[in-house]
């Protein structure tokens, strides 16, 4: 009889956890990136819809409900280069540390519904210009980078600081007051991991130590540890042409294996729960080995939705 | 003549940034307030009679001087971990959209007055409907008061299920 051995599957709950993340990173990169610095797109309606077109199709209908179809008049905002209206290209170089995709939605549309929309944040970000510097900050093994033009600062973890808010998700930890306002802390570890990584991650206590702070110290993200600053060249990224989903990602470094965030993209997915809505349903319709875990949370911070899946077991 | 001054000052400050007063009340590590408006009384906690059928976070019926109230487990319509009853517990019974509902909290501690200024609304996080219940926070001293809006509270996620 003969054996034929045929090469085992690799399935990530196999492998180690770094080299997990490995994969989670190279998915990353596959997923929606461009070799080098991204096409100069000649931004014209008909280039731009048939760029994101294809990408509805084929990507994970439950991750991006609230993705429309490709607005003509938006996706004309690209502020890297020259859009149809000569007037934007003038603004357009300038670093805008403040929400460049709401400036840009404002510019360019009158469509009052921006939630899904493919904004001008699926082109270069204004703050990736040539050299830039960076924060890194790991999130349970994953790195994670954040422009410095974005960053407002970063504040000592502290739970007995944070007011937890009822009835929300449980990535949103609370409010914690910084620089004279309470503003909403988020566990980034619950939004940016794999679900399955998620569910097997400590409590926060026990892994938060750094509140990164972003989009003019109105959001903040918790994190394990804040590392060290770094310059990027523009062309050492892996630019994401698309951001249909995980529009916080603006790109990934192979050589630092980190992946650079977008904040005012990142921002907006946090007011708007664009994206959002696709984690907790994740979170509320758990495999049945993960009633342990569901059993600590609720014992510490539960969602209502938690509550009634734990209620049920 | 100064006096008469001090009233139109007091007066033109009352009505830029108005006072309301608010019912403290505790949940875990947590201070939650309701608008003194529509708080009707607040009981002692005393046997609550479980009704059949009802959403999960309501406890049961309390019969109050002849009337029947609903009492909700406010720990559970928050979403917070369960626990026991203690001399503390109180019903606060509210007033809100032509309902009557006892709300079972931890404690009840006391009225506090707040200035329009003093409340912070609450940040939108998501695009959770359920949890728009947050009227907003205020800081007094090293605590932040959770302000507790009846209205939505009564109106949306599982309550609003419940009644439809």
């Amino acid at each position: 009889m003969t054996m034929t051995t045929p090469s085992p599957p690799q399935q990530e709950t196999l492998l180690d956890y770094r080299d997990a993340l490995d994969v989670y990173m190279r998915a990353l990169l596959r997923d929606e990136t461009v070799p080098g610095m991204a096409p100069e797109v000649e931004v014209e309606v008909e280039a731009a819809v048939a760029a994101v077109e294809p990408e509805l199709r084929v990507s994970e209908p439950v991750a991006e409900p609230a993705v429309a179809p490709a607005e003509p008049t938006v996706t004309t905002v690209a502020p890297p280069v020259a859009p149809a209206e000569p007037t934007v290209t003038t603004v357009a170089p300038a670093v805008a540390p403040t929400e460049p995709a709401v400036a840009t939605a404002i510019e360019s549309t009158t469509t009052p519904e921006r939630v899904g929309e493919p904004t001008a944040t699926e082109r270069l970000p204004r703050w990736a210009e040539g050299r830039f510097q960076t924060l890194l900050f790991r999130v349970t093994g994953l790195t994670l980078a954040v422009p410095l033009v974005e960053l407002s600062g970063v504040q000592v973890w502290a739970r007995d600081q944070v007011t937890p808010m009822p009835g929300h998700a449980d990535w949103y930890l609370g409010l914690m007051e910084y620089r004279g306002r309470q503003v909403p802390i988020i566990d980034t570890a619950l939004l940016v991991l794999p679900a399955d990584r998620r569910l097997r991650l400590p409590e926060p206590e026990e892994r938060l130590q750094r509140v990164v702070f972003i989009a003019d110290g109105r959001w903040g993200l918790a994190c394990n540890e804040v590392a060290e600053v770094i310059a990027l060249e523009q062309s050492a990224v892996r630019w994401r042409a698309q951001r249909s989903r995980r529009r916080w990602l603006a790109g990934t470094v192979i050589e630092q294996m980190c992946a650079i965030i977008d904040p005012p993209a990142f921002a907006e997915m946090l007011a708007n729960g664009v994206e959002l809505a696709a984690v907790a349903n994740a979170a509320a319709t758990p495999p049945d080995n993960q009633a342990t875990v569901d059993d600590r949370r609720h014992r510490s911070r539960a969602t209502g939705s938690r509550i009634r899946v734990a209620a049920s077991h | 003549m100064v006096d008469t001054t001090q009233t139109a000052d007091n007066d033109r400050l009352a009505a830029e940034d108005p006072v309301t007063e608010w019912v403290t009340f505790q949940l875990d590590n947590e201070k939650y307030c309701v608008n003194v408006m529509q708080v009707r009384e607040v009981l002692k906690y005393t046997e609550i009679a479980p009704v059949p059928g009802a959403p999960e976070f309501v406890l049961g019926i309390i019969n109050l001087r002849g009337n029947v109230v609903t009492v909700i487990d406010t720990r559970k319509r928050f979403g917070l971990a369960p626990t026991d009853q203690t001399d503390a517990s109180r019903i606060v019974i509210i007033e809100a959209r032509d309902q009557v509902i006892g709300m079972l909290v931890d404690s009840v501690a006391e009225v506090v007055d707040l200035r329009q200024s003093e409340i912070e609304i609450a940040p939108n996080v998501g695009d959770n409907q359920n949890a728009r219940y947050i009227h907003g926070v205020s800081k007094r001293g090293d605590e932040l008061l959770i302000l507790v809006d009846l209205g939505k509270l009564l109106s949306v996620g599982p309550w609003d299920d419940g009644q439809d």
